[in-house]
């Protein structure tokens, strides 16, 4: 089972690309458990992460989270742009996806 | 001119970044989304007292609920600065302490605005606490009492400065003590600082501050080119692709927000609203950041790539939800369409401002913005049908707004992509 987090301001834009990505893993198949929330609520967590992934408009705070969320393990990532406005949720997942190969 | 604005950028970048992640700023803004729920339920009161259907104003007198709706308000809105003071010190104390969840600092908080506010007495001689500093009025004071007790709280802690108490003590009995130095010390001091504001022509730490703070600041904050620099500049951050609304929001919303609370008492107490810019009127006018427009634009495109994102993002768009088309178009650090993008919340604004001052369109009641309510919806929360046709024409303006713009990307895009298909029927 591979749990992939989504942040952003608010958690309402990455709630859709989050709706999208889970039929694009159930469609191949593939075990995966997505949740999408505002990055304040990300510290208080306490399910498993194994790649977080950051909305490109808090993509400022990729340093701050790498720093801290990758000595745990978890990959951290921001989504590309592109892929985030066209709620492409099957490249957002393929894409995370291989940052666990 | 790219290269200047991309280096330009890069350098005030941890600037920015910075003031995101600024703990204070980030405890005052989570402090106050935490009022939503508060100011919500007093929001809908005031707005079932002042229906302006009679039906329903009438139907609300006849059913009792006057009375019960104004105790909501005041003890909502009304006590507004109460939980404001208890919030920022949690939020602050959250942010600096891992495992401390601020109740505590929180408690103390409020301890602390309590032990700075003047108590007074009914004609009947019953001790009471005057409401005047409680609400909008005593925000400001309560921002800083919360960030002034809730940062000894966190500089005690960490100096570890507690009670220790031996390991065979249940938890329980250890965090009572725990808490038990930083309230004597924060609260002597604040009983020390009620008793040196009492001596001073203010005659309270509440009119200290609101006189010499939180007016100044509101007639700034509320002014018109404050709100126009405000929203130009959380726009420009959005041009490259940084949540600028998240950046600016936490600068100005308890300003924006006292001054629709103010909106919100002077309407239930029967006067007329006196502020025209709140925060409600800046959320609901520039509703997904006036990027509505383009999407419409889209959907109705002869260009095949944006007509697909058109479609994709109308749907959200309508809910206020515009990153989609701000990200697929994108209109991040797209040259191209800078300059609606960057500058169409101000033209809305000042066109929404006029048309106010000129009495055209109601004031705003100060009704507590709820985001993710559809276009046309999250107006009519406040307060009139003129609003409601406000927000969705300035919507339905900025679609012209857009549209020069829009339309030299389309020529292009129409061009590339026929240009695509000649390619592909050439090589079948």
């Amino acid at each position: 089972m591979k749990y992939i987090t989504l942040v952003c301001a608010a958690g309402m834009s990455t709630s859709m690309l989050m709706a999208k990505m889970k039929k694009s893993a159930e469609s191949k198949g593939i075990e995966a458990k997505i949740s999408a929330m505002p990055e304040q609520k990300f510290k208080s967590y306490k399910e498993p992460t194994d790649v977080l992934l950051l909305g490109p408009q808090v993509g400022y705070l990729f340093d701050e989270m790498k720093a801290e969320y990758a000595p745990k393990g978890i990959k951290v990532a921001v989504i590309d742009m592109m892929d985030y406005g066209m709620m492409n949720g099957e490249k957002v997942l393929k894409d995370a996806l291989a940052l666990l190969d | 001119m790219k290269e200047k604005l991309t280096r330009f950028f890069a350098k005030i970048n941890p600037y920015v970044t910075a003031l995101g992640r600024n703990k204070y700023l980030q405890a005052v803004s989570g402090a106050m989304m935490a009022t939503l729920p508060i100011t919500i339920i007093g929001s809908i009161a005031v707005l079932l007292l002042v229906f302006p259907i009679d039906f329903v104003k009438n139907g609300v007198a006849a059913l009792g609920l006057t009375g019960v709706l104004v105790a909501a308000n005041t003890f909502t809105i009304g006590a507004l600065a109460l939980y404001v003071s208890f919030l920022i010190a949690k939020n602050l104390v959250q942010q600096f302490i891992e495992d401390d969840d601020g109740s505590s600092a929180g408690i103390i908080s409020l301890l602390s605005f309590l032990l700075v506010t003047p108590l007074g007495a009914t004609k009947e001689g019953i001790s009471a606490i005057p409401t005047t500093w409680l609400g909008a009025s005593g925000v400001f004071s309560a921002m800083i009492v919360g960030l002034v007790s809730g940062r000894i709280y966190i500089l005690i802690k960490k100096k570890g400065w507690t009670i220790k108490m031996p390991e065979s003590v249940p938890p329980m009995v250890m965090k009572v003590f725990e808490g038990l130095i930083p309230s004597i010390i924060i609260g002597v001091l604040f009983i020390l600082v009620n008793k040196v504001f009492s001596l001073t022509s203010y005659g309270s730490m509440h009119q200290a501050i609101y006189t010499l703070l939180q007016g100044p600041l509101q007639t700034l904050g509320g002014s018109l080119p404050a709100l126009i620099i405000l929203s130009t500049v959380g726009q420009i951050l959005w041009f490259f692709g940084i949540h600028g609304t998240n950046v600016t929001m936490p600068i100005v919303q308890p300003i924006w927000l006292a001054l629709d609370v103010m909106n919100l008492n002077a309407i239930a107490a029967g006067h007329a609203a006196p502020n025209i810019i709140g925060l409600s009127f800046f959320m609901t006018l520039t509703f997904g950041g006036t990027a509505l427009g383009l999407v419409v634009l889209m959907i109705r495109s002869k260009s095949k790539q944006y007509k697909a994102l058109g479609k994709l993002a109308l749907v959200p768009a309508l809910f206020g939800i515009t990153e989609p088309v701000i990200f697929g178009t994108p209109l991040v650090l797209n040259f191209k369409l800078a300059v609606p993008f960057i500058f169409n919340n101000a033209i809305v604004l000042i066109i929404a401002y006029v048309l106010t001052t000129l009495n055209i369109v109601p004031r705003f009641m100060g009704t507590s913005y709820i985001f993710g309510l559809p276009i046309g919806f999250s107006a009519a929360i406040q307060g009139s049908i003129r609003i409601i046709i406000l927000q969705v024409a300035l919507q339905v303006l900025s679609i012209f707004l857009w549209m020069p713009w829009f339309r030299s990307l389309e020529k292009e895009a129409v061009i590339r992509e026929s240009e695509l298909e000649i390619q592909n029927v050439n090589m079948n």
